[in-house]
């Protein structure tokens, strides 16, 4: 098996998106978008989706960023200034799936193809938490594991079947770490210049990776100096091509501030921070996205509520959605003094987002399935977990632990893809009766009102939904018990 | 130094880092004495110039009672009351004869700016003994001084920060004495401890704990006789604050405990929250602890607290650390302990926005945990190696939004919550009325010492409970003594309203009624009273 993990877990992984992936045959139009196809288990469920569409389409249709044709089936996820509609989201992903969007177009299934973005770039992270794990040294199937429980046992499944941001900034933090891992190695310019270009595209893509990819660029930035220690004397090697590399990202920033200036009059503008548009008949001047900056936005006093929600909540909680990533626990402090650097790294993203959206006023990520705002940086924990294994490989309790949690864990995640990302946050959700956990996932799933696209068009008439889900998790959970139970003692440390 | 295309490469004597390492060793600990009174310095500027530095009612009483004992119709000790421990008004005393230091806060606010100071030093001193590095000492020296709620109420007259230092210092001396077992090092924990008595009653709680604790240590290594001896020498100079409580008590109002059922003592108060429902974690102890651990959360920040959780951890598991050291520092949560004990108990009272009513009310509380926080975050960078560039960038990052929000809950509890009471109108029209004119004004201090406060009038204008045969002739006979009357009307708890309610004077009409307000109604005597009242403090000295 261990010859073939590559192409196994490649053909794998495409198999399940391939069994999971969202929408319908054809091309819809606005209009279909807008009213047909926005419903709560359909493809436009939220505004993400519809707004990040309309960039698209006017993008090819209008040659414009601004979405006056296509406004309302952005509401209310976008603003409006100097007569003209824009999307609060950055256009990024909309640009980057327009290549797909074409190809979709030409085959009548432009919806299919648009949202496989957020699969490609899904499917190229497991491929990096494997990759990413080897080079740590872990245990073929451990590194396996890792990549498997981020993409079918956490709630980033559920958002790579549809058209967010989330795995693409996943992609964007796990490459730059990868990039400027190991500290110790040769061409630390040329790494240093592409960790500051990653970092670029990690802001265009979402403008929170402003912070979340800090770290990478801090420790691109550790990479400058040098010191050995010599006989009575301390060598310190300086590497300026480190230090001029955060040209590129200031260079292509100023891109960016000049998109934002055309658009929004000034450089440092967001498009989230215009004036909301709820229905076009109401331009709302008074509520932006996010306030008016990133002080105004993010408050220290939300940190209580946001950990809670973000931890241990029953609408949003990690530990209730995706526990297999809290087996992170174990790898901690385990990983050589040579590699103590990566352990650094990997607990580093996960910790600046939690805080960063901890202070966020809405760590609910609206209506959303878990905490979606920590989708990013998944890959990291996950890798973490597989450190785990790695340390506690002869330990059958351990072991029995990780199985019994990614059992759980791919339980849940299932239930996104193949029903709806749409779970109203608790706090909304008491005040309409609504429930505010996957209860709604699981009486859909018992309705049959799936939104797979394979099952919808080919085993429909075929095999029940809930059938068709545990085909699907007993696949999951098997290849996920082969790759825990496979190494049989702990490779690192022999 | 070589050059080549992009690397430049340069080389240090050994010895050289070692003078710069030896340098800032032996000189952080007085680089932080600069920087912490530089920040309380500016902080109690700020907060002065902003006018929040007095927005606390509490801190405005305990100018007054500090103000009573050397101003007044009836100066003396017997000022101090039982309603707060004495000592941080008997050290305003010091300075508050001066009508800046009064009026400004700073006769208070100079002792919590010391304690503030005191404070940070400790906790460096105290990071030292557990063997953390000159970095973790800093961090967590800042995470304590870079807080912007103990910043705000060192620049106050309130009494936490007071407190802080002298538990602080008694749990470090009680560090010092398990570690060196050094008699002297008890001995000076038995004396902090006794400050703390002095200040609230969290340091009567610590003086129990640190004796079970002694007790616990001695017996452990010598047996019971060392033991009982031990914890003797230790209760009697520890326990001498409480004992000479106890006396005053005896000695001013008769009766011992007058502390604990006066009518003016917290409990009798919290006995009426409680009859009123207003006292939801009066026997309801999970919800006692996590009120509290939201006060504590919302005071330091939840990051900083979940930190210090782990930092906490790591103290106990660390198998290099010895036990006697692990014993010691479990007084570090003394005040976790104690207030999740007094609010279970119904002594003491909380109120988390959101989560027990709709206000804030004493979440200061929260505060008192500070140093064991910023000591766990402390030990906890010396621990994590690498991690801890992390840690530290985190910490950098959330301060700074702490900072760039003004997030304090303590500021907001003082200027919106219940801890606040804007009395600018009734205080206001006092000084644009009253200043100039002869006659006094009869007031009860317990309910509205910030009008006192705010006035701007000099004490000895106030006719209050604390002013003996003015009080009683003035609440009999009004008309003799009071040209203003300020009071709740309809309102028994205000004393002044019970007492003179039942008076000629005030049935018959001889006052009007000013105006109205929400925390007090002012009244005037009519003119044709005037010719008959006093306006001289002709009683003369009273014992």
């Amino acid at each position: 098996m261990k010859k073939y993990i590559f192409p196994f877990l490649v053909v794998f992984s495409l198999f399940l998106f391939a069994l999971t992936f969202r929408g319908q045959a054809g091309n819809p139009t606005p209009h279909q978008i807008e009213f047909e196809e926005n419903s709560s288990g359909q493809a436009f469920e939220t505004s993400q989706e519809r707004s990040r569409y309309a960039i698209i389409l006017s993008l090819i249709n209008d040659h414009s960023f601004a979405i006056d044709n296509y406004a309302s089936m952005g509401t209310p996820d976008i603003g409006a200034l100097k007569g003209h509609y824009y999307s609060f989201f950055p256009p990024a992903v909309s640009m980057m799936a327009i290549p797909l969007y074409i190809l979709g177009t030409q085959l009548g299934a432009a919806q299919i193809f648009t949202f496989s973005i957020s699969t490609i770039f899904s499917f190229l992270t497991i491929i990096m938490i494997f990759l990413f794990s080897k080079r740590l040294g872990l245990h073929w199937s451990i590194s396996a594991f890792a990549a498997v429980a981020f993409g079918f046992a956490t709630n980033a499944w559920g958002y790579s079947v549809t058209l967010y941001a989330h795995l693409v900034s996943a992609f964007l933090l796990l490459l730059g770490l990868f990039v400027v891992l190991p500290l110790d190695d040769k061409k630390r310019g040329i790494k240093a210049i592409l960790a500051w270009f990653l970092y670029s595209m990690a802001v265009f893509v979402d403008f929170p990776n402003l912070f979340i990819f800090l770290p990478i660029v801090g420790l691109a930035t550790l990479k400058m100096v040098n010191i050995t220690e010599f006989k009575e004397k301390f060598k310190i090697k300086i590497n300026w091509f480190v230090i001029f590399a955060p040209i590129i990202f200031l260079a292509l920033m100023t891109v960016y501030g000049y998109y934002n200036y055309i658009h929004f009059g000034s450089p440092l503008k967001f498009s989230n921070t215009i004036p909301r548009v709820k229905d076009l008949k109401n331009t709302d001047l008074s509520a932006p996205e996010s306030g008016t900056d990133a002080t105004g936005a993010l408050r220290t006093r939300n940190l209580l509520n946001g950990l809670t929600s973000f931890t241990v909540s029953h609408d949003r909680g990690i530990l209730v959605y995706s526990p297999v990533v809290l087996l992170f626990i174990f790898g901690v402090g385990y990983l050589k003094k040579s590699k103590k650097w990566e352990e650094a790294g990997l607990l580093a993203l996960p910790a600046t987002c939690l805080v960063l959206y901890s202070m966020f006023g809405d760590p609910y990520g609206g209506w959303a399935f878990g905490s979606r705002y920590m989708i990013a940086v998944l890959p990291e924990l996950c890798i973490l977990a597989g450190v785990g294994l790695q340390r506690f490989a002869k330990n059958l309790l351990v072991k029995i632990i990780y199985i019994v949690v990614f059992t759980y864990s791919a339980a849940i995640s299932l239930l996104a893809p193949l029903t709806t990302n749409v779970i109203p946050p608790y706090v909304e959700a008491r005040y309409i009766n609504l429930d505010s956990w996957y209860i709604i996932n699981i009486r859909m799933l018992q309705k049959g009102e799936l939104d797979s696209f394979f099952y919808n068009f080919v085993l429909q008439k075929s095999i029940p939904a809930v059938a068709y889900y545990f085909v699907i998790l007993a696949l999951v959970v098997a290849a996920g018990a082969y790759f825990i139970f496979t190494p049989k003692k702990d490779y690192e440390n022999e | 130094m070589k050059m080549n295309k992009f690397l430049s490469e340069f080389e240090f004597n050994k010895s050289t880092i070692g003078t710069i390492n030896k340098f800032v060793q032996k000189h952080t600990f007085e680089a932080l004495l600069f920087l912490l009174v530089s920040a309380a310095t500016f902080y109690y500027l700020f907060f002065l110039k902003n006018g929040l530095g007095l927005a606390y009612n509490d801190a405005r009483s305990h100018l007054d009672i500090g103000r009573r004992v050397v101003e007044g119709l009836k100066p003396g000790a017997a000022q101090l009351g039982s309603v707060w421990l004495p000592l941080p008004h008997i050290l305003m005393v010091l300075t508050i004869w001066n009508d800046f230091m009064w009026h400004s806060g700073l006769s208070g606010a100079i002792v919590s700016m010391i304690s503030f100071v005191a404070t940070g030093l400790l906790i460096y001193k105290f990071l030292e003994e557990l063997g953390v590095g000159i970095l973790g000492r800093v961090v967590g020296v800042v995470v304590f001084a870079a807080n912007l709620n103990v910043l705000y109420l060192q620049s106050t007259a309130m009494t936490e920060l007071l407190l802080i230092a002298t538990m602080t210092a008694s749990i470090y001396q009680l560090l010092k004495w398990f570690k060196y077992d050094d008699t002297l090092h008890l001995i000076k924990a038995a004396f902090f401890v006794m400050l703390a008595t002095l200040i609230r009653y969290d340091g009567w709680f610590l003086f129990v704990f640190s004796s079970g604790l002694i007790a616990l240590q001695v017996f452990r290594k010598k047996g019971y006789k060392a033991a009982e001896g031990t914890v003797i020498l230790f209760c009697t100079l520890a326990g001498l604050g409480i004992a000479l409580w106890f006396l005053w008590n005896l000695l001013i109002f008769k009766d011992p405990l007058y502390f604990i059922f006066g009518p003016y003592a917290a409990a009798t108060q919290q006995s009426q929250l409680s009859e009123a429902g207003n006292l939801p974690t009066k026997g309801d102890l999970l919800f006692s602890i996590k009120v509290y651990l939201f006060a504590l959360a919302y005071n330091s920040n939840a990051f900083i607290s979940v930190l210090s959780v782990i930092g906490a951890a790591f103290l106990w598991l660390d198998k290099k650390i010895k036990t006697d050291i692990k014993i010691a520092a479990t007084a570090l949560f003394v005040p976790l302990v104690f207030n999740v004990i007094a609010l279970y108990a119904g002594q003491s009272v909380l109120f988390i926005q959101g989560l027990s009513g709709n206000t804030w009310f004493n979440v200061r509380y929260g505060i008192l945990m500070m140093p064991s926080i910023a000591i766990f975050i402390g030990y906890l960078t010396q621990k994590i190696d690498k991690l801890k560039i992390i840690v530290i960038a985190l910490l950098a990052f959330v301060l700074y939004f702490s900072f760039a929000n003004a997030d304090a809950v303590t500021i907001d509890d003082a200027r919106v919550g219940s801890s606040q009471k804007n009395v600018t109108e009734v205080s206001g029209w006092l000084a644009a009325n009253a200043k100039n004119k002869p006659g006094f004004v009869l007031i009860s201090a317990a309910s509205h010492d910030a009008i006192i406060f705010s006035s701007g009038l000099p004490m000895s204008k106030f006719i209050h409970e604390g002013t003996g045969a003015y009080w009683i002739s003035a609440t009999t006979a009004p008309d003799r003594w009071a040209r203003w009357i300020v009071m709740r009307t309809n309102d028994n708890n205000d004393q002044t309203f019970k007492l003179v309610s039942k008076t000629a004077a005030y049935k018959n009409g001889d006052y009007t009624l000013v105006n109205h307000y929400p925390f007090a109604d002012i009244y005037e005597i009519k003119p044709q009273f005037l010719k008959t009242i006093n306006t001289k403090p002709t009683l003369g000295y009273q014992k």
